[in-house]
């Protein structure tokens, strides 16, 4: 069995596409529609990385992140952003947000701007997980 | 490309102007629109979010939280809707700002824009302020409002932008060291500022 990719992204095409890249590579794809489902995924399955994206209903991609980065036991799972908003905008997001009172956090792993070519999310994800 | 956050004392005139710069320079106006984009992402009304909006940080909005938990909605619900309370709101104004700014050529009102933007190489940060009266002078002109409902809206208005950034651990928002230009409105015409505003950006 390949590595766990979690997905959680809310639109559909986009978790049927990264599937699909996601298993041509030989990684196991697990999928999530929210923030909320991708949390309670990350507990459960432990996946190696997870490809998230930032605007989402419920929990969004950006609350998630948060959580996970600031949190010991998940923060060391790489994730690779895949999102319509631009790197620069998410970027200063997280410093605001820290400036704010909230806790520090890293930079992702790796960020896309949506749409992405398929080769080059899975060598992103390769390059990551190594 | 640049980028221009109004803020100001409500009823100093801040949309008007914004208004008035946008439609000089071509340039997009955001006030309005930043709710539509939170809701949008959030997929919740734009009521929704107006309303988180002006409880923010208050202790109406503490409560609602309470009330109204993720769970209840999810119940009643019952389907991929969304949900926003005050920590997502927050998340939501701040990287839409950022990406709002990011495409340029636009004036932002409010919303705590000019922390979010603090140390944008393109933004221009201006403060409008005015005295209690004319506001509240300006409010029954533009908006058509008796003396007792302009006079009340100031005030609460004065209220919630106190707490939207007691939220956001601010206090320094009347502080003109933030800012690039600060506008006495008690002292100029909307046509005067608008003109000292087009001088400084080109």
């Amino acid at each position: 069995m390949g590595k766990k990719i979690l997905v959680v992204d809310d639109d559909p095409d986009v978790r049927l596409f990264t599937q699909a890249v996601l298993e041509e590579n030989g990684f196991t794809p697990l999928m999530a529609n929210n923030g909320e489902e991708g949390e309670q995924m990350v507990k459960r399955q432990k996946p190696d990385l997870i490809v998230l994206d930032i605007l989402m209903p419920k929990e969004s991609g950006i609350r998630l992140y948060r959580k996970l980065k600031t949190d010991k036991e998940f923060k060391d799972i790489p994730v690779v952003v895949l999102s319509g908003i631009a790197e620069k905008s998410f970027l200063r997001s997280q410093k605001v947000l820290t400036e704010f009172g909230g806790d520090p956090v890293p930079e992702p792993e790796a960020y896309m701007e949506k749409p992405v070519d398929g080769d080059v999310l899975a060598e992103t994800i390769k390059k990551v997980i190594g | 490309m640049a980028v221009i956050t109004i803020s100001r004392q409500f009823g100093s005139g801040g949309k008007t102007l914004g208004k008035m710069i946008a439609e000089a320079l071509g340039y997009t106006f955001a006030d309005s629109d930043i709710v539509s984009m939170i809701a949008n992402a959030a997929n919740v009304s734009e009521t929704w979010v107006e309303n988180v909006e002006r409880e923010a940080g208050g202790k109406l909005s503490r409560v609602i939280s309470k009330m109204v938990n993720k769970s209840l909605v999810d119940k009643v619900l019952k389907s991929e809707r969304g949900y926003i309370d005050e920590q997502i709101y927050l998340d939501y104004l701040v990287v839409m700002i950022a990406q709002i700014a990011e495409e340029g050529n636009v004036i932002i009102l409010g919303r705590g824009s000019q922390y979010i933007l603090n140390d944008h190489p393109d933004a221009y940060h201006i403060l409008l302020v005015d005295e209690f009266e004319n506001r509240v002078k300006f409010m029954m002109n533009h908006y058509d409002m008796s003396y007792n409902k302009a006079s009340q809206t100031v005030k609460n208005e004065d209220k919630r932008r106190i707490n939207l950034f007691r939220k956001i651990g601010k206090t320094d928002y009347d502080n003109p060291q933030l800012y690039h230009m600060v506008l006495n409105m008690a002292r100029l015409e909307l046509e005067k500022a608008q003109k000292l505003i087009l001088q400084m950006i080109k």
